[in-house]
């Protein structure tokens, strides 16, 4: 992490002493995959929004109390992370307002339905909504290790955990998605069609008849609220 | 063949979470087996599959929306930090004006006059478990509004209520809520009241944060309206305040119902404030009570709407909240409640019918 002018570090010290325009500019420097990392949790980008600026705002008023222990996009990071689970909890306690009709609610609120045509591509749908019935712990490890390419040395570092417990997590997830995925990669899409693997779309079948048992489109679990640890 | 790896002990392996020997059983296992390995391989496949889905970019209104709010705190901020220079006391009262129908932009006014809270409260951790923050949310709060689902709980306040606006002779009858604009309360400490809406004098309103008995936090829209609420009216009022042309919706979206998304004053209430000026509140009650009693009602559908206003003629805290089904729900509290008792005067149940 550099320190010289210009550094992250640089311009939270700045902020600290009140420097009104640091905090803006920090964000805006990471904001692509700080956003990322929302809209990949939350699926509905007014969420995302509205749970990038809580945590924004939190670490706005909390930047005093950043040691410096981890890297400013690491401490960054992990706010948005937690901010969206809370967003993910709110939700869930919310239970006779399905997520789709309170996505639908909101965009219409805000005026616009149907806001990013790369978001409602089948595939993205479905990914997300299988992404959503997975303990929360698991999302988001899949979220930071599979979907946006972390580290599990970063993940491990964002999440506060060892990195063997995201290593568990990630597969943990994603041995519950292969019956919910298997469909859109045996189904001759643009997911099968751009598979690294394409071996992996002839055998995906097999595993719809017989691994799929075990897995079953019942196993899906509801989230779960006390999957996470305290934060 | 005896027996197989299940896919999560194959995904472990994969993941190289799981130990040497296991894997090298696994691994042997592998070759062998072309189920397993099948099941393997479609691990890889969910991976990549995940790769590939695109992240949207962030859209620019949504960008600028944070901004904004980071623009706005940074006003705060700066404001507080003025004041406290200037020796001022700081009221706390003006604060919690949320500017619901103003500022169209999302900015919040000019001259951060709002949010007097200090830093130094500010920066301290306040992770508690019945964690207290004020803010809006228009979205969510739209998004639930249009449900039409609510419980409605009214807690009696019989403390502190402005008299200005909360008197006796400001009862409402059996008037629909929205049938005519609310006067907003006085602010009973500090300045002048904030009268931060539009013309037609919306009232101010603050979402706070309650925790629950099981730990989750839980927000819920609080305003003063003064009003009173009877047996006879509370069914059509509770109904108008939540319909989209009520109450609710006129917050959310301004009197010309032109949906106009917000960045909300984000304001926290912290119990540790050391020299933190007044406490805030809403209609003459410290948000701190509001949080006690809706934690304290142990309302298990999640609060939306609190209003501070009267019932059958006592001040009381009416609390609207979400209730499964196709009723609403209100209960009333008296003023007495707080963090360790309900004060529960009524548990009324609304049909939805209209």
């Amino acid at each position: 992490m550099a320190e010289g002018p210009g550094s992250d570090a640089e311009l939270l010290r700045r902020h600290v002493a009140g420097d009104p325009e640091a905090f803006g500019e920090l964000f805006l420097r990471h904001k692509d995959r700080l956003w990322a990392v929302a809209i990949r949790t939350l699926a509905d980008p007014e969420d995302a929004a509205d749970a990038l600026q809580e945590a924004m705002i939190s670490a706005f008023r909390r930047a005093e109390s950043f040691r410096g222990e981890a890297a400013v996009t690491t401490w960054l990071h992990r706010i948005v992370v937690n901010a969206c689970l809370d967003k993910i909890r709110r939700r869930s306690a919310r239970p006779e307002v399905s997520g789709g009709e309170e996505r639908l609610l909101d965009s219409i609120a805000a005026n616009e339905v149907g806001a990013d045509p790369a978001t409602s591509s089948e595939v993205s749908m479905e990914v997300a909504a299988a992404l959503r019935q997975l303990p929360h712990d698991q999302q988001v490890a899949l979220v930071l290790v599979d979907m946006l390419d972390y580290p599990v040395a970063e993940a491990a570092e964002v999440l506060g955990v060892a990195q063997g417990t995201v290593k568990s997590r990630c597969a943990r997830g994603r041995a519950r998605l292969l019956p919910k995925l298997a469909h859109l990669r045996q189904s001759g899409g643009r997911a099968a069609g751009e598979s690294a693997e394409p071996e992996a779309v002839d055998r995906s079948r097999a595993v719809g008849r017989n691994g799929g048992n075990r897995f079953g489109p019942e196993s899906v679990l509801p989230a779960q609220e006390g999957s996470d640890e305290a934060h | 063949m005896i027996g197989h790896f299940s896919a999560e002990e194959l995904a472990s392996y994969r993941a190289g979470a799981i130990d040497a020997d296991r894997a090298a059983r696994i691994s042997a296992h592998l070759a062998d087996c072309a189920r397993c390995a099948g099941v393997d391989s479609d691990l890889a496949g969910v991976t990549a599959l995940l790769a590939e889905v695109p992240v949207p970019p962030m859209p620019d209104r949504l960008t600028e929306r944070v901004q904004a709010a980071i623009a706005a705190e940074s006003q705060r901020r700066a404001a507080g930090l003025d004041a406290a220079r200037a020796g001022e006391a700081l009221t706390g009262s003006t604060s919690l004006d949320a500017d619901l129908a103003g500022s169209p932009d999302g900015v919040p006014p000019q001259g951060g006059r709002r949010s007097p809270v200090p830093l130094r409260a500010r920066s301290r951790r306040r992770r508690t478990r019945a964690r207290r923050s004020i803010w809006t949310s228009p979205l969510v709060l739209g998004g639930l509004a249009a449900t039409g689902v609510f419980a409605v709980v009214v807690i009696g306040a019989a403390v502190a209520l402005s008299h200005g606006t909360l008197g006796p002779e400001s009862t409402a009858g059996s008037q629909p809520a929205n049938s005519r604009p609310l006067p907003a309360p006085k602010q009973p400490v500090g300045g002048p009241a904030r009268q931060s809406n539009n013309a037609v004098g919306l009232p101010s309103a603050v979402q706070v944060t309650y925790g629950t008995a099981s730990g989750r936090a839980r927000s819920a829209l609080v305003y003063a309206s003064g009003r009173n609420f009877t047996r006879a009216n509370v069914a059509a009022s509770v109904r108008s305040t939540v319909s989209r042309e009520g109450m609710f919706g006129t917050i959310l979206n301004g009197p010309g119902s032109t949906p106009s998304p917000q960045t909300p004053p984000t304001h926290e209430h912290s119990q540790s404030r050391g020299t933190a000026p007044a406490a805030p509140e809403v209609g003459g009650i410290r948000v701190g009570q509001i949080a006690g009693c809706l934690s304290a009602a142990a309302i298990s559908n999640g609060v939306l709407v609190v209003e501070i206003a009267h019932y059958q003629g006592k001040p009381a805290m009416i609390i609207v909240s979400k209730l499964i089904g196709k009723s609403y729900r209100v209960t009333v509290l008296g003023l007495r409640c707080s963090a360790s008792q309900a004060d529960v005067i009524a548990r009324i149940t609304v049909p939805k019918a209209r």
